[in-house]
């Protein structure tokens, strides 16, 4: 019983990066019904910026970690307004496209600038002590994750539902015309929300970055990313957030459970996919996901 | 000489009915076709095998297409409906000892019965959430491929056995060329003709406007399940010509690398269109040779920065595609049918 | 008019790219420099391109400048049978030094028909049947002996009279699972009892439910059959949870700079070292050291370097006797006996019935952050070994 119970807290705690990364997708899709597959490679970017901010020009962490988020901005702004922007109005496997042609120009800036040597943060972010979690050891950047992510995601929520932009993000992605005839600047909306997205991404990757270092794979996180959206439902900021702790959950407890049961190795990288199909043949729009009705 | 005839009056209905309109059409295909069987003679045997790897792109993308571009259904799994041909095409030949020619259609068979089952998602699932659907088909494939060892060899993978007609085996580059092309050419035809079938013509309605087309009585589920299957049957065909090709298949060949680069494929290409299919498998199949080679000559021109030039090489890539996509929403087809309508009509512009 | 005299200026560059017949040996090296194995993939396609650099500037083969045609697949398969086709058509290689199993497995049946041989970068312990694979080579301790050397050395400094316990973790690829039917038939020979198994992904972030269960078992030692990044994440991940488990692990599993991944974790990790590492002493290491300009280069690098000496060994007998084609190279290396590479790794022997550069495992361990020598074992060429 603690053995299951040990690999449900640190299947917590690696979904909470999950939730993270799943969060910046979902913000995206969300205020633009882009399906983001670059969200990994914007990640890695913000770790790879960070680590030269701290490693190379041995700049202090706090001020590291205030430029690279100011990077991220300009990043996504850059991205926004030179590849997005001629995409409005395409049909959304295009744009799908469009982000996948971003993911390799972005790894292969990446690998340019950086090399392909594995990096590590040094001075590292945080200490190596670990806390006791119900009997499981955790490193600290995985409680730090977990935290950031029930903060960012009680932000998103209460931003999404009152905030004066976040309504009009919320207008803009149901419908673009509507919103612009109601006075909504539907350009500066994807700018802001691509804007928070890798923001929110650069952080994910400064996390991820601390756990084992950085390299150019990280952009494969972005993968991952999928499953916890669909299951939480792409129309919802807490539902991918929710999605990535599952995802994490189930990660654990299927490499756990299955192996030994039914003798099943590597289960652990499918397990997601296979739990994915089941939920969607019962709930088809994910579990938090906005039903679209459709009567004859 | 005239590439289309000048408005239209068709008097029979087998004029109707015909795909090359006129003669002109009918004689480039004629020749152009003779051409791609007369060139292994004069080509290197690296460009012959390069034709038969974009040969069988061709197959894949005409499958790919038939779900993505004719149904609107995006499909995320075409590299592993691929490994499941090509693993299926070897196990028949090893083991139920079936010649090629049968063991083909059955590896077609099986895969399209693997996409029939990955496709009843379809029934409740739409647009983003199907497309998902098909990446954990993707995923959940490729373990199987990794695990299944008696059929794919595990992780090491396993042989596919060159074809053999009588004493003649298929393994060397021109005969494997001339297999390719033989049954790309046949993909084609067919393909055509799907479209303007009673099936075909229900898949555009499945995906122009779904609700209109349950009105008027088009089986919404079935004619879905059915895009699914076909083109999982062509991925499958793809794939065991693959295997004939490479001559050694693991879990490894068919990755979701592959099936992006068939996504990519159709949509430079001209979604929904037989020759956008093709297109977009010539210019995918040589994009990432040309790069090879240009990196190749400014790496030997600057070797201090030979591995820089190397990392570019995907992001040229991407580039390009990015490019495209901007440039060329519609894709290659369109490029080309408007170079078709600019000659057509010169020197007038309309 | 602009475009066409860039065009004609492009081609010009481009002919005069192409090898000049005769004079120049074509050697192809299918690297992997932006895919999964990047990381130590581009320092031993750089080792490779700094041996030809030395011996192109140091009189060629028998006078002949090596033409070395460098490309990146980026552990794509398919990339790597396009990159293979044209070294075979366009660019007549005579031999080819490969990467990882990824293109060496796909492409060991086509080298075998094609009669082109193949040095890699892949140590798995099939490629040494010449019966099966006659064209692959490679030039370090292939991973089956490697396992086979540390469960000696373990066995030979156990002090206790209980059978030690031992477990086996890997991820669950051809790599990783290639060696383990022969370190488990040789650890029961030695008399170690196997108490578990469990695969953590190359690509993995943690391995805490792995560790959490083989922690159950509590094994004495542990084999570690990954690549560097899964390595620092299972000795993080083992400290973090205080299992007093040894680990011990294969050639990639680590290398200088993982004392850097792991902070600390690394302390008391055997491993297998493939060739010398830099600083050693040597004829070999002092060539490197002034190639290199006295700077650190890491043992991928090192190994590259090796595997490009070796083959240009064969090259110049092959040269000499004027059979510079794929059958000849084959059959000169195979005539290798006792090769003396400088003192960088173990002299190797090749021979028409084996593929095995040499039997013995070079081990070290890390302490304080230092990779600490700490013995060769030297294992029997068994016949029941090869291609096991």
């Amino acid at each position: 019983m603690e053995f299951y119970l040990q690999l449900v807290i640190s299947g917590l705690v690696l979904g909470s990066i999950y939730a993270l990364v799943a969060l910046g997708f979902a913000i995206i899709f969300k205020s633009t019904s882009v399906v983001n597959f670059a969200q990994g490679e914007l990640m890695m970017f913000g770790a790879y910026f960070c680590f030269s901010m701290v490693v190379q020009y041995k700049v202090p962490w706090i001020w590291a970690f205030l430029i690279t988020i100011l990077f991220s901005i300009v990043l996504a702004l850059v991205v926004e307004r030179l590849i997005l922007r001629p995409m409005i109005g395409e049909p959304v496997i295009s744009i799908i496209m469009v982000t996948i042609g971003l993911s390799s120009v972005l790894r292969s800036i990446v690998t340019a600038i950086w090399g392909t040597q594995i990096q590590v943060y040094d001075p590292p972010l945080f200490p190596e002590a670990t806390v006791n979690v119900i009997g499981v050891p955790t490193s600290q950047v995985y409680l730090w994750s977990f935290g950031l992510a029930a903060v960012l995601l009680a932000l998103f929520a209460i931003f999404f539902k009152y905030s004066k932009a976040g309504v009009a993000m919320r207008a803009t992605a149901f419908s673009n015309q509507v919103a612009l005839s109601m006075g909504i600047p539907v350009k500066n909306i994807f700018a802001m929300a691509w804007c928070i997205a890798s923001v929110v991404s650069a952080i994910g990757g400064i996390l991820i970055g601390s756990i084992n270092g950085i390299n150019v794979q990280l952009g494969h996180f972005g993968l991952k990313v999928f499953p916890a959206v669909i299951l939480g439902g792409l129309d919802s900021i807490p539902g991918a957030a929710i999605g990535g702790l599952i995802v994490g959950v189930l990660e654990n407890l299927s490499d756990g459970v299955l192996k030994t049961t039914l003798g099943l190795s590597g289960i652990k990288e499918v397990a997601p996919y296979v739990f994915l199909v089941i939920i969607l043949m019962i709930k088809p729009y994910g579990l938090f996901g906005k039903k679209e009705i459709e009567r004859i | 000489m005239s590439v289309a005839h000048c408005g239209d009056f068709r008097q029979t209905y087998q004029d109707d009915r015909m795909v090359l309109r006129t003669r002109f059409i009918r004689i480039a295909v004629g020749a152009f076709i003779l051409l791609l069987y007369l060139s292994p003679l004069v080509a290197s045997n690296y460009v012959t095998s390069t034709m038969t790897t974009i040969a069988i792109a061709v197959i894949g993308a005409l499958g790919i297409n038939v779900v993505t571009g004719f149904t609107g259904q995006i499909s995320l799994g075409q590299g592993a409906f691929m490994g499941v041909g090509a693993f299926a095409c070897s196990y028949f030949m090893r083991v139920a000892s079936m010649p090629f020619w049968l063991a083909m259609p059955m590896a077609g068979l099986t895969a399209a019965a693997v996409g029939m089952i990955f496709g009843l998602p379809s029934a409740r699932l739409k647009g983003l959430y199907l497309a998902i659907a098909t990446l954990a088909a993707q995923f959940i494939l490729q373990y199987v491929f990794l695990h299944l060892d008696a059929v794919t060899g595990g992780s090491n993978g396993i042989a596919s056995p060159p074809p053999e007609f009588r004493a003649f085996s298929f393994d060397g580059d021109r005969s494997k060329y001339y297999l390719t092309i033989t049954v790309a050419i046949a993909a084609v035809i067919f393909t055509t003709n799907l479209l303007r079938s009673r099936s075909g013509r229900a898949f555009i309605a499945v995906r122009d406007h779904h609700l209109s087309a349950e009105i008027m009585g088009v089986n919404l589920f079935k004619y879905r399940l059915l895009s699914f299957s076909v083109s999982a049957f062509y991925a499958g065909i793809a794939g065991s010509l693959w295997g004939m090709y490479t001559g050694y298949i693991s879990a490894e060949h068919f990755t979701i690398t592959e099936s992006i680069n068939y996504l990519a494929m159709i949509i430079i290409g001209g979604l929904g269109s037989v020759l956008g299919s093709i297109f977009g498998a010539i210019f995918m199949t040589l994009l990432p040779q040309a790069l090879t080679v240009g990196t190749g000559a400014l790496a030997d021109i600057f070797p201090k920065i030979g591995f820089l030039i190397m990392s570019f090489k995907d992001g040229v890539f991407g580039i390009i595609v990015i490019l495209f996509l901007i440039f060329e929403p519609d894709g290659l087809a369109h490029r080309w049918r408007m170079i078709k309508t600019y000659w057509k009509l010169y020197p007038f512009s309309y | 008019m602009k475009r066409l005299t860039a065009s004609i200026a492009l081609a010009a560059l481009a002919f005069l790219a192409a090898p000049l017949a005769g004079q120049e040996i074509v050697i192809g090296n299918i690297a992997d420099i932006t895919g999964g194995t990047g990381d130590v993939g581009k320092p031993y396609a750089e080792g490779i391109k700094a041996y030809t650099d030395y011996i192109n500037a140091n009189g060629g083969i028998n006078g002949k400048k090596i033409k070395l045609l460098q490309q990146d697949y980026g552990y794509k398969i398919p990339e790597a049978l396009a990159l293979y086709k044209k070294f075979k058509d366009q660019d007549k290689v005579v031999a080819i030094q490969g990467w990882g199993s990824g293109d060496t497995e796909a492409l060991k049946e086509q080298v075998a028909k094609d009669q082109i041989p193949y040095f890699s970068a892949s140590y798995s312990a099939h490629l040494t049947d010449p019966s099966k694979s006659p064209y692959n080579f490679f030039c370090a301790v292939d991973y089956s002996t490697a396992l086979r050397g540390c469960l000696k050395y373990i066995k030979d400094n156990w002090k206790e009279k209980r059978k030690p316990k031992v477990a086996f973790i890997y991820p669950d690829v051809g790599y990783g699972k290639a060696p383990i039917p022969a370190g488990k038939a040789y650890a029961l020979e030695l008399g170690f009892e196997i108490v578990g198994e469990e695969n953590v992904d190359l690509k993995a972030l943690e391995a805490t439910t792995q560790l959490l269960s083989l922690k159950k078992k509590d094994p004495d030692f542990a084999w570690v059959g990954g690549t560097k990044p899964s390595t620092s994440v299972i000795l993080k991940d083992a400290k973090k949870l205080g299992l007093r488990t040894k680990f011990f692990g294969n050639i990639w599993s680590a290398d200088e700079e993982s004392p850097k991944m792991t902070a600390g974790a690394e302390e008391g990790f055997l491993f297998v070292v493939g060739a010398a590492l830099y600083g050693d002493k040597g004829p070999g290491m002092d060539v490197i050291k002034k190639v290199s300009g006295g700077q650190l280069r890491v043992s991928s690098w090192i190994r590259g370097w090796v595997s490009m000496m070796v083959m240009c060994e064969v090259l110049k007998v092959a040269d000499k006797n004027h059979e510079l084609t794929g059958p000849g190279i084959r059959k000169y290396a195979e005539q290798l006996n006792n090769l003396n590479t400088q003192g960088l790794t173990a002299p190797i022997t090749y021979s028409s019935s084996d593929h095995r550069p040499f039997t013995s495992v070079i081990l070290a361990e890390f302490a304080g952050g230092k990779m600490v020598r700490k013995g060769t074992i030297d294992l029997p060429r068994r016949a029941d070994w090869k291609g096991f």
